[in-house]
This record gives structure tokens, C-alpha cells and sequence, in this order.
């Protein structure tokens, strides 16, 4: 996580826009934390909270950052992985997939996606997120994770090849199906 | 998006759709329950800080937004009825106008659905006007919020939208309609409405022009005097009298406020700014983020500036100390110590502050012993969420001449 020093507002004196920030980025966010928990989306709804949280709690100063949204998005994945350190390594997502009936090709590969990223280590995962969900560049995901450049890109080769491996080379966009809507409505 | 090869862009696409797959999150409880980790794991450090002793008195404030806050949790009242998930919906399909309905999800109201919260009931409907078929999500809940919490305008500068019209009745209660873009889909509609009560009732409709991120018309099917009439109908107490009472619901006679926008700062920051642009330039205000915003041209370029001044103390103490320190930019920062004691800080990154490939942002901030602060944001973009790569239309010593005017002190 970048290093910001601690600036609390007054007690009883809470920036006001933070719930209107929280709010903005939500979906984003919870999204984010949804493809970094391989689909679990209690554990991706308790990390955003906890991750802005952390935002709350250094909001005068974050909140006049360039890009408070980067921001929270890298105390996300640091928080994620933070969460995973905590957690035994023989942890098993997949059995919270899928909630619901779902078919289809897209659906299934969706899901198989999912299960792939569960699998996947940690930091893996964090890297194929950042890179390929967020757009960041190498650089970016370095700085986020901690890594250097060469690590991203190693970590980066090694996950995509093993998502090639699993998920065969027809990857498909198809457009949001009425399905995916149930699942927003969950 | 680093796209190297076919199977990287498909991977990024089909990440994309895994995504889609996460549930809709309430993201009014969400910023709520992000407050409430926030206090309490601030109250937590200070408690260790004081050595350790038990803290247990609770910040105040903005908490107000939340009614009874996080005090002591009461046991809740049940419901006043039941219904069941069928009831649910056919009532919802009485509120709406002709067309066919067609359910395509709903919870028993009182029953924790999915995400476990008793308090919230959700029903997803297909609704066809006759121009083509339409998602519509119903939440109703019971919630700790205040209407000014529950019922807001997502900020435009994060979120593309068309507009944003927050309605307050005599009695507290605030309509809020929302009228949503997509980011990438153009032509996607996600129109909002949100009927909050100050006693924390809360009904809200989402609706979208064919589906989620899939759009097949023009617009959703219900307009916004429909969507306001809609879940601010009085037949919803129906469904609220069937969820539990919270133990800590809001002050009643908390009045709404009639706009939640910090519009006076930015003004009579926009107000000293615009005499500082170079000559030549154009520029026009542009509102949200909560900071003074200027869209300016010069040469055919059109950047966003935005500013923000802070009067002397204690806090812009700490800020300057901190922008004189290394880590606190990157590695395109340049930092020059004044005769009077100021710091210059000029600098340019990309997404994130030690990103710099490509630079996104141009910044120019002066700090002034007293802990006076100005400073300035560059972007190529219209709003807070877009910023492109390329020269922008005020170069970084245009943007250190204009923080550090003279007239910014007077």
C-alpha cells in the first residue's frame, strides 16, 4: 500500500464526501474483489468494506490525491492479500460457485475463470487482476504489489499460461446475459 | 490495456465478463459499513496509542448520517406481516404501468437473501412497454441512514451520467433520481430512482434500456416523474411492514438538506483562478469532485484543471512536510525550497502517483510556512474518471505560475 501519512479530520468532523466516494466506486471495487476471490462474493463485499475503510480512515489526505480511485483500488488488493496470508494456503472458494444455475458457454466459461483465479496463488492473481482488469501497466503493478518489473512480468507469463491451460485458446466475449442480471440482482 | 497477443485481449474480455457476475452491491450500506470498519479501527489505534487503555467512546459527526450510529445494538421489533416472494411481486407488477411483466428473480421479504441482510428484500422483474423488454431491481430495506445518505446523487465526476434530480418532500423523505451512462457501452442506460425516509425506510429501482450492459432501446421504459412516482408509493409499506425494524433507525425529525454539492469553495476558488490563465486560453466550469474544476483550451487542447486552496494551518503544516519528503511523489516530482519558505512541487505521473508511463497528470502545489497550500491538477479528460495521454493544454510552468500568484494571498 503507498505510504500516506496519517491525517485524521477532527473527531465529529468527518469529510463529507467520503459516503459519496464510497458509493461512486463501490460497484467498481466490488467487482475488483470479486475476480481476486475467484468468485466469492461475500468475502469480495467484506474486503471492500474493510479496504475503504482504511480509505475512511486517511480520507483528508487521500481525498485530495490525483487519483483517490487508484488509490483505493491498490488498499483492495493490498488488503486482499493481506487477507490471504491470514488464511491457510489449503483454503477452497469453488464451492461457493455458482449460486445459481447457470448455462450456456459464456456462463461456464465465466465460471471456469473464476475457479482458475481461486486456484491460483495469491499474488498471481492480484497481478493478472491489476493488469488485465484494471489496465495497469507492469510499472503500475509493481509499485502496487511491491515487485519489481521483472516479477510482475515473470508472475504475469506464468499465471496467463497456466489460464491458457485451463481455459483453451476460444475465449469468447459474449454480450451481459440475462443470467449475469439474475446475479446482479443477488 | 496491455494487449500483446489473442489470448491476452480474450482474457481481458473474458475477466470483464467474470466480473459482471458479482452481485449489485447496496452501495449506500456499503459506505455505511466502510464508516463503521474506518471508526472503529481509527478508535482502535488511538487506543493503543494511549496505552492501551479501553476505548469505548465513539467518534460523533458525520455518523449522525447513521442514526443510532454503532452505540448499543437494541434487539429489533419483527415484522408487522408476512408476505411471501409471490406477494412481493405482484404488487410491484401493480405499480407498474401496461406491459408485460415477467419475474425473473425474487426473495421472500424478512428472509436474508444471499447476502445474509434480513433487513433488505430484492425482486428482479423483465418489463416490456412494448418497445422491448427491460431489466428493472427492486430493493426495499429498512435502513440506519438519514435521507441524505441514503438517497444520493453518484458524483458525475466518477460516474458518467445524464443527470441527477434530488426531490425533498415536507416530511423528510428524499426522491433521488439518477440517470446513469455505462463507461464503455455509449449507448447503455442505468437510471436510478431512490425514495429514502428520515425514519430510514429506503425503496430503490434500477433500470436499464434492455439489459445490464446490453442495451436494445433508446431508454429505460419507466421516465423519471414514473420512476418517482414509482418507489415512492405508499404501497411498499406493504413490503417494509413484512422486514424487520431496525433497533437503530434514524432520527425522524432530522429535516433533509435541499443539495449535498460544496458548490461555494469552488466558486470563490474558480473566481481567483480564472484571472490567472494564460492569455489566450478559453475555459468553462466544471462541477463535481467536490474541488474547483475548469475546463481550459489553448492551442486546440482542452485539459480539466482542478484546484484546491487551504487556508493556514496545523493540517497544511503536515501536508508540507510531507510534499518535501521523497516518498511522497514520483520519481518526476521536482521540489524547490523558496527564499520565503514556501516549497514548489511540480510534477507529472501516470495512473498512480509513481506511475509514469504514460503521464496522465501535471500538478503544480505551493506550500507556505503558515500551512497555506495551493495547488493544481492537469488531465486531458472531461471528469474525474478520464485522462489521456498527451500534451495538455497549460504546461507545468504555466500551471507553477498560477499556484503561486501573489493573489491567491490576498
Amino acid at each position: 500500500m503507498e505510504q500516506i501519512p496519517s491525517a485524521e479530520p477532527p473527531a465529529g468532523a468527518a469529510p463529507p464526501d467520503f459516503p459519496a466516494f464510497a458509493a461512486s466506486r463501490g460497484r467498481h471495487l466490488l467487482r475488483t474483489a470479486f475476480l481476486l476471490t475467484g468468485g466469492d462474493a461475500h468475502l469480495a463485499e467484506d474486503l471492500v468494506q474493510e479496504a475503504l475503510g482504511r480509505v475512511f480512515v486517511k480520507w483528508r489526505r487521500i481525498s485530495r490525491l490525483a487519483n483517490p480511485s487508484g488509490y483505493a483500488q491498490t488498499v483492495l488488493v493490498n488488503t486482499f492479500l493481506s487477507h490471504r496470508r491470514r488464511r491457510s494456503s489449503s483454503e477452497r472458494v469453488t464451492d461457493v460457485l455458482p449460486e445459481v444455475a447457470v448455462d450456456g458457454p459464456d456462463p461456464a466459461l465465466r465460471l471456469t475463470l473464476l475457479r482458475a483465479l481461486g486456484e491460483m496463488p495469491a499474488q498471481d492473481r492480484a497481478v493478472l487482476v491489476l493488469r488485465f482488469w484494471e489496465d495497469r501497466s507492469v510499472e503500475e503493478t509493481a509499485a502496487a504489489l511491491r515487485l519489481s518489473s521483472t516479477a510482475v512480468r515473470s508472475r504475469s507469463s506464468r499465471a496467463l499460461a497456466r489460464m491458457r491451460a485451463t481455459l483453451g485458446d476460444d475465449l469468447v466475449n459474449e454480450p451481459t446475459t440475462e443470467r449475469a442480471v439474475l446475479r446482479h440482482a443477488r | 490495456m496491455p494487449v500483446e497477443n489473442d489470448f491476452e485481449g480474450g482474457f481481458a474480455l473474458a475477466l470483464r465478463g467474470a466480473a459482471e457476475l458479482a452481485p449489485e452491491p447496496v452501495l449506500h450500506a456499503l459506505a455505511a459499513g466502510a464508516e463503521r470498519r474506518g471508526r472503529r479501527r481509527r478508535n482502535q489505534r488511538r487506543a493503543v496509542l494511549a496505552g492501551g487503555l479501553a476505548a469505548l467512546v465513539l467518534a460523533t459527526g458525520s455518523l449522525a448520517a447513521f442514526g443510532g450510529g454503532v452505540g448499543a445494538v437494541l434487539p429489533a421489533d419483527d415484522p408487522a406481516r408476512q408476505m411471501s416472494a409471490e406477494e412481493a411481486v405482484q404488487l410491484t407488477r401493480g405499480l407498474l404501468p401496461p406491459g408485460s411483466v415477467r419475474e425473473l428473480y425474487a426473495e421472500t421479504p424478512g428472509v436474508p437473501g444471499p447476502t445474509g441482510d434480513k433487513y433488505r428484500t430484492r425482486l428482479a422483474l423483465a418489463f416490456d412497454d412494448g418497445k422491448g423488454e427491460s431489466i428493472l431491481i427492486f430493493t426495499v430495506d429498512r435502513t440506519e441512514l438519514t435521507p441524505d445518505a441514503a438517497a444520493v446523487c453518484l458524483d458525475p465526476f466518477n460516474t458518467p451520467k445524464d443527470s441527477c434530480d434530488r426531490t425533498a418532500a415536507p416530511d423528510g423523505s428524499v426522491v433521488v433520481v439518477d440517470k446513469l451512462r455505462d463507461r464503455s457501452v455509449e449507448s447503455a442506460r442505468e437510471w436510478r430512482a431512490t425514495w429514502a425516509a428520515a425514519d430510514g425506510r429506503r425503496v430503490e429501482v434500477i433500470e436499464y434500456n434492455g439489459q445490464s450492459g446490453q442495451p436494445d432501446r433508446e431508454n429505460p421504459p419507466l421516465d423519471a416523474d414514473q420512476l418517482r412516482a414509482l418507489v415512492s408509493a405508499p404501497a411498499w409499506d406493504q413490503v417494509l411492514d413484512a422486514l424487520p425494524r431496525r433497533a437503530n433507525p434514524p432520527k425522524a425529525s432530522a429535516p433533509a438538506s435541499p443539495s449535498a454539492e460544496p458548490t461555494a469553495p469552488a466558486a470563490e476558488v474558480l473566481a481567483r483562478l480564472v484571472p490567472l490563465l494564460p492569455p489566450g486560453t478559453t475555459h468553462s466550469e466544471v462541477k463535481g469532485g467536490g474541488t474547483a474544476n475548469l475546463s481550459v483550451t489553448s492551442e486546440d487542447r482542452t485539459s480539466l484543471l482542478s484546484v484546491t486552496v487551504e487556508a493556514p494551518g496545523a493540517r497544511g503544516l503536515q501536508d508540507k512536510q510531507y510534499a518535501e519528503s521523497e516518498g511522497s511523489a514520483g520519481s518526476l516530482a521536482v521540489r524547490e525550497r523558496m527564499a520565503d519558505g514556501s516549497t514548489v512541487v511540480v510534477n507529472q505521473f501516470g495512473n498512480g502517483k509513481t506511475a509514469t508511463t504514460p503521464v496522465l497528470h501535471w500538478s503544480a502545489a505551493v506550500y507556505y510556512p503558515d500551512g497555506r497550500k495551493v495547488e493544481i491538477f492537469e488531465q486531458n479528460g472531461e471528469n474525474g474518471y478520464t485522462a489521456r495521454p498527451g500534451t495538455p493544454a497549460l504546461s507545468l510552468e504555466q500551471l507553477k505560475a498560477i499556484v503561486t500568484a501573489p493573489s491567491w494571498r490576498s
